[in-house]
């Protein structure tokens, strides 16, 4: 397996792309496997494309369903900050099938998001806004009886983007504890994606109904080919950004399934025929995608050509490769010492891909309980607990703290709704309240401070006495039983990019066509190419996720 | 406002880094704030701990941990030795201890890490931890406050005859005034917005023309 401290450099984990494992491939497997159905029993949306709709989910045991608003929406109004207090649709997915009386409750709560109180029957809370450009040229050309244009639809991507999803408790929605026995929902951030993939049927759903009020002789709904290529957008900011610190016994899970995957494709003897192709397929579509992915950040730009011809190299590489022994191996040497980032991490997914029946349980494992997780054992000795850290946390030696750049950048959580922010420590106010996001500084002072206590005295008296240390030896706990839990960078240096943060985080969700709008901000796609409810049943083939099967 | 378990533990973790505390204790009082919340007692006399003025450092004597001079122990940094000390600190005798209630949760933990029954008591309250999870109150109405408390005794016990608490409780509203202390000191780990923060803090523009 990739050691951590090759696996958890931010640069790294900055340039992920989705596997197999991601969070809604793994859905979209389960869903098909247990026989999902899908209806939408409420669409009670008018001539305006203003009211509710519900759409269900009924699984084995149980249906949850989405409740849709869609609003008028003053476009002054609309942003992707946090701080917004209105937008084109909100939405939550209901534990169950909801009653007038709940949709009532829903309807006052709902389309004020944040603001609203929310119940135990509420699992995730979202909402999303409207691609302007593409919105309103594709119900132009639905109702003028055509279809729109195809370049048009894979510039943007999709209908709507959410600019926050919640689930956890937030505003009091259902705890984790509710769903977290259930198998639909047991595995991370699953009914989070359930709820993004309904509302993308809703987003084409109410455009095709505008359409059709415009012209109700002459309207067309949207041709499937076409449909599929409209994901959900998603636009991230820093909100995302301190959750992988803040659980490093998640973080480890995803990246150790990850790394696993990748260790066991790589121990394979020999590459069958039917693996050979399925790879081929999967790196010629994803050859298709790179050249569809479109972002105006001069940065990513460049990285996304060097990609295509990183895939282009490695498509005249693989074949020789591919036929020699551990060929799988061989492979993934080639691109770690030829390609970029971006096409390390890219040969990581495709070498994966054909090999679901080898790795595809790998994604019942991302998911941990923290509690149990989390506690700090006191019995040692501080002389042994010390060798632990500098075994698990010896990089953080190397920054020198003393300089201004090395702290030039502290996180906070501000007033205003409650976002999260960085900012710079010498040029702005609030650093004395900084989140414990400070990982590389605090651990270094913790190593330091052991080193001045008696080797044999119990750890459990050194925190008693140095309770601002507890926080940086529960992360040194922690990594001792989980190796890819911490991120191995100074994450308050003036050079840390927090999108590479947002980044790794929305790969493992399985989003694609990242878009920088900042170091700070990023558009996404989720689910583009992806089948639709109606669809999943009759889909086995995953490649949609790669990019556009050969032209026709 | 009924919190989910999620909220309880941002608002004791927001109000104990407000009220000075280092974000290591925050996080224990996150954790001690959901377990007391999931088993239906009122975590939200954190408040009054949070509050107090006169809480000093511990000192660890063989059997007996004392506050330094006058003052009170911190039932965190106290809850935190016991559960990581193991169980040969115990028998333990904590003197003057503020609000004993927020010991229970480390007490269970101790109980789970160990593999033992351990009991908590002073003396309006008895409290078994088993191993495997459940919690025995026998004596004492939790509905009260306890402020502070000398003599709160720990130690492995033998099995006692007592009520169980639920495992898992439905939700319930904190007392207003508690929780408003704790939403206000939780407000001052907020930084206050300043125009540059608002333009350049976070990401995402503020007008979207997409």
């Amino acid at each position: 397996m990739r050691p951590p401290a090759q696996a958890m450099r931010l640069a790294r984990l900055g340039a992920a792309h989705q596997t197999r494992l991601s969070f809604l491939r793994a859905l979209l497997r389960q869903l098909r496997r247990e026989g999902w159905r899908f209806a939408r029993p409420l669409w009670r949306i008018d001539a305006e494309g203003y009211g509710t709709a519900v759409y269900e989910a009924r699984g084995p045991q149980r249906t949850c369903s989405l409740v849709c608003f869609s609003h008028r929406l003053d476009p002054g109004k609309r942003t992707d900050r946090v701080i917004a207090e209105a937008w084109d649709a909100t939405f939550a997915l209901y534990d169950g099938v909801p009653d007038e009386a709940a949709l009532a409750r829903l309807a006052a709560n709902v389309p004020r998001q944040e603001a609203g109180r929310y119940e135990a029957t509420e699992l995730v809370l979202l909402r999303a806004n409207r691609s302007v450009r593409l919105f309103d040229a594709v119900v132009a050309a639905l109702a003028a009886g055509r279809q729109p244009e195809v370049a048009e639809l894979e510039a943007v991507g999709y209908l709507m983007r959410t600019t926050a999803v919640y689930g956890n408790g937030k505003f009091g929605l259902a705890d984790r504890d509710r769903i977290a026995g259930r198998p639909e929902f047991a595995n991370a951030y699953r009914a989070e994606l359930l709820s993004v993939w309904l509302a993308r049927s809703f987003t084409v759903d109410l455009a095709e109904h505008l359409a059709a009020v415009r012209d109700p002789a002459g309207a067309v709904p949207l041709a499937p080919a076409l449909r599929r290529r409209l994901g959900v957008g998603n636009s991230t900011g820093l909100g995302m950004a301190p959750y992988l610190v803040k659980h490093p016994s998640l973080l480890h899970r995803w990246v150790a399934a990850r790394e696993t995957a990748l260790a066991r494709v790589r121990a394979l003897p020999r590459a069958g025929s039917a693996k050979k192709d399925g790879f081929h397929a999967a790196l010629a579509r994803a050859r298709r995608g790179v050249a569809t992915w479109r972002t105006d950040d001069a940065l990513q730009a460049e990285r996304i050509v060097a990609l295509a011809d990183d895939l282009g190299r490695l498509a005249v590489a693989a074949p020789a490769l591919l036929d020699g022994a551990r060929p799988w191996d061989a492979l993934y040497r080639h691109a770690e010492a030829t390609l970029t980032l971006e096409g390390q991490e890219m040969t990581v997914g495709l070498l994966i891909e054909p090999h679901g029946a080898l790795v595809d349980d790998l994604a019942d494992t991302m998911q941990a309980d923290e509690e149990a997780e989390l506690a700090i054992d006191g019995t040692v000795a501080c002389g042994a607990f010390a060798a632990a850290a500098a075994a698990s946390h010896g990089w953080t030696a190397g920054f020198d703290f003393a300089r201004p750049e090395a702290q030039a950048r502290f996180w906070y959580v501000s007033e205003e709704k409650l976002e999260p922010r960085l900012g710079e420590r010498a040029a702005e106010p609030g650093a004395e309240l900084e989140q414990p996001l400070a990982t590389a500084r605090d651990i270094a002072a913790l190593i330091r401070a052991l080193g001045a206590a008696p080797a044999e005295e119990p750890l459990a008296l050194f925190l008693l006495r140095h309770p601002e240390h507890r926080h940086a030896a529960r992360r040194v706990a922690v990594a001792q039983r989980h190796p890819y839990g911490e991120i191995r960078d100074n994450l308050i240096g003036a050079a840390v990019r927090p999108i590479d943060l947002l980044r790794f985080k929305l790969a493992c969700f399985g989003a694609t066509r990242f878009d920088p709008r900042s170091d700070r901000w990023v558009r996404i796609a989720l689910f583009q190419g992806a089948p639709f409810p109606a669809e999943l049943a009759g889909e086995a083939d995953e490649g949609w996720i790669w990019g556009p099967a050969a032209a026709a | 406002m009924i919190p989910s378990l999620n909220e309880v533990e941002t608002i004791a973790s927001r109000a104990t880094r407000g009220a000075g505390r280092p974000w290591g204790l925050a996080e224990e009082a996150a954790r001690a704030a959901r377990w007391l919340a999931r088993h239906g007692l009122p975590w939200e006399r954190l408040a009054d701990l949070l509050a107090d003025d006169g809480i000093v450092a511990p000192v660890l004597e063989p059997g007996r941990l004392r506050p330094a001079g006058d003052g009170r122990l911190c039932p965190l940094r106290s809850g935190a030795l016991v559960a990581e000390g193991g169980t040969g600190l115990l028998p333990l005798r904590l003197e003057r201890v503020a609000v004993p209630l927020l010991l229970l949760p480390f007490a269970a933990d101790l109980a789970h890490r160990a593999g033992r029954r351990i009991a908590l008591a002073w003396p309006a309250a008895q409290f078994t931890c088993e191993p495997g999870g459940a919690v025995a109150r026998a004596a004492g109405p939790v509905g009260q406050h306890d402020g502070s408390v000398d003599g709160v005794e720990i130690r492995e016990a033998a099995r006692s005859e007592a009520v169980l608490l639920p495992p898992t409780a439905p939700r319930r509203a904190p007392d207003p005034a508690a929780l408003a202390t704790l939403q206000q000191l939780a407000r001052r780990t907020y930084v206050p917005a300043t125009e540059r923060s608002r333009r350049e803090g976070a990401g995402a523009g503020l007008l979207d023309s997409d």
